[in-house]
């Protein structure tokens, strides 16, 4: 007579379900989370330099490598659009070259721009509770402008920047994001234009 | 004889989903984790502008122009109303007790350069100035850092923008 086969092993060595213990990994999650909260950054920041001429200090007249007079481009930003402007002696001399533009005229140089679709966009972004107004200030036809300026003082960095006083502070970052760089149309490089920035205060 | 009572299977908590959702923040918040020392409190009084600027900001000096007032590493200075600084605090455009502040964090920094030639005072500054603030004002506060030493801005904005 035979036994039954003993099914002691079988059942013993059965893995019957056998769960994780997660707990302490959920205790780590639960410290390391509000931890992480904390110093999570949503907005990330950046900065733009600018730099004040150093006051007393005498100027650096060395570094002139060829005769070309310095550009001193200059951004004027008034409520009816900006005033772009280079040294005259510079400017007169590329006769019709798109960096001749008009100096001496009062009109601004870049009008506003009353595309109430671009306004949107440059004031807003996909904000859709901001309100814009328009007409608003032209960057992309300043960015334009500056770009020929470019091609032609390929050397040049500098850009002397002047607001008039009632001029929001967010229309001065906008002409210095249009003069730093720009991004050619299917490039991928961003190509420097004028990223030294003075800030011309006026006087007063 | 009593009947032996089935003992009660013990209740388990499956933890399981909670793990992935858990993961998962887990992931995203070490993405976006920063240790960056700049801090910035985000209010209807203080938006920044954006820019398409990559620069990432570094440790200085912090002023914050706001609608309100204008604050130095956190301690307010000086009311603004209306875009303006009250003339009992300025002195022509030099805004007197933004000076006394930022004189003071000079002199500090100048003082410890002394002691660490490693740590030079460069008259680094970050400007964070709300959009809508009018030039005149941070002209004002321009000119007055560049009195009190400090002539290299770097004005704070938010990055995003092309």
């Amino acid at each position: 007579m035979s036994y039954k086969p003993s099914d002691r092993r079988r059942s013993g060595g059965k893995t019957e379900d056998i769960e994780l213990n997660l707990l302490p990994f959920m205790n780590l999650m639960t410290l390391l989370i509000p931890f992480l909260l904390a110093s999570a950054q949503f907005v990330t920041l950046a900065v733009i330099d600018s730099s004040l001429p150093a006051i007393g200090a005498p100027q650096t007249t060395t570094e002139k490598k060829d005769d070309k007079p310095p550009l001193n481009l200059t951004v004027g930003i008034t409520g009816e659009g900006f005033t772009v402007a280079g040294s005259a002696a510079v400017l007169g001399g590329g006769e019709g070259g798109p960096a001749a533009v008009a100096e001496k005229s009062s009109a601004p140089t870049v009008g506003m721009t009353s595309d109430d679709g671009y306004c949107r966009q440059s004031q807003c972004g996909g904000d859709p509770s901001c309100q814009h107004e328009t007409p608003c200030h032209d960057y992309k036809a300043l960015k334009e402008l500056v770009v020929q300026v470019k091609d032609e003082y390929p050397d040049e960095m500098n850009v002397i920047i002047a607001p008039n006083a009632d001029i929001p502070y967010h229309i001065l970052v906008g002409v210095m994001d249009s003069t730093r760089d720009h991004k050619p149309e299917g490039a991928s490089e961003r190509e420097v234009l004028f990223p030294n920035v003075v800030i011309a205060g006026g006087a007063k | 004889m009593a009947k032996r009572r089935t003992p009660v299977p013990e209740a388990k908590l499956n933890i399981t989903s909670l793990m992935d959702i858990m993961t998962i923040i887990l992931v995203f918040l070490l993405k976006s984790y920063s240790t960056e020392d700049i801090m910035i409190a985000p209010s209807d009084d203080l938006r920044l502008p954006s820019s398409s600027s990559q620069k990432p900001p570094e440790l200085a000096v912090n002023a914050v122009v706001s609608k309100v007032n204008i604050t130095v590493d956190g301690v307010k200075v000086v009311d603004v109303t209306g875009g303006l600084v009250g003339d009992e605090y300025k002195r022509g455009t030099l805004i007197s007790p933004l000076f006394d502040t930022l004189k003071e964090k000079a002199d500090e920094a100048k003082a410890l350069a002394e002691r660490n030639p490693a740590n030079q005072f460069k008259g680094r500054i970050l400007l964070q100035c709300d959009r809508d603030v009018p030039f005149s004002l941070v002209r004002e506060v321009m000119y007055t850092a560049g009195q009190a030493q400090f002539a290299e801005f770097k004005f704070v904005v938010y990055k995003g923008g092309n």
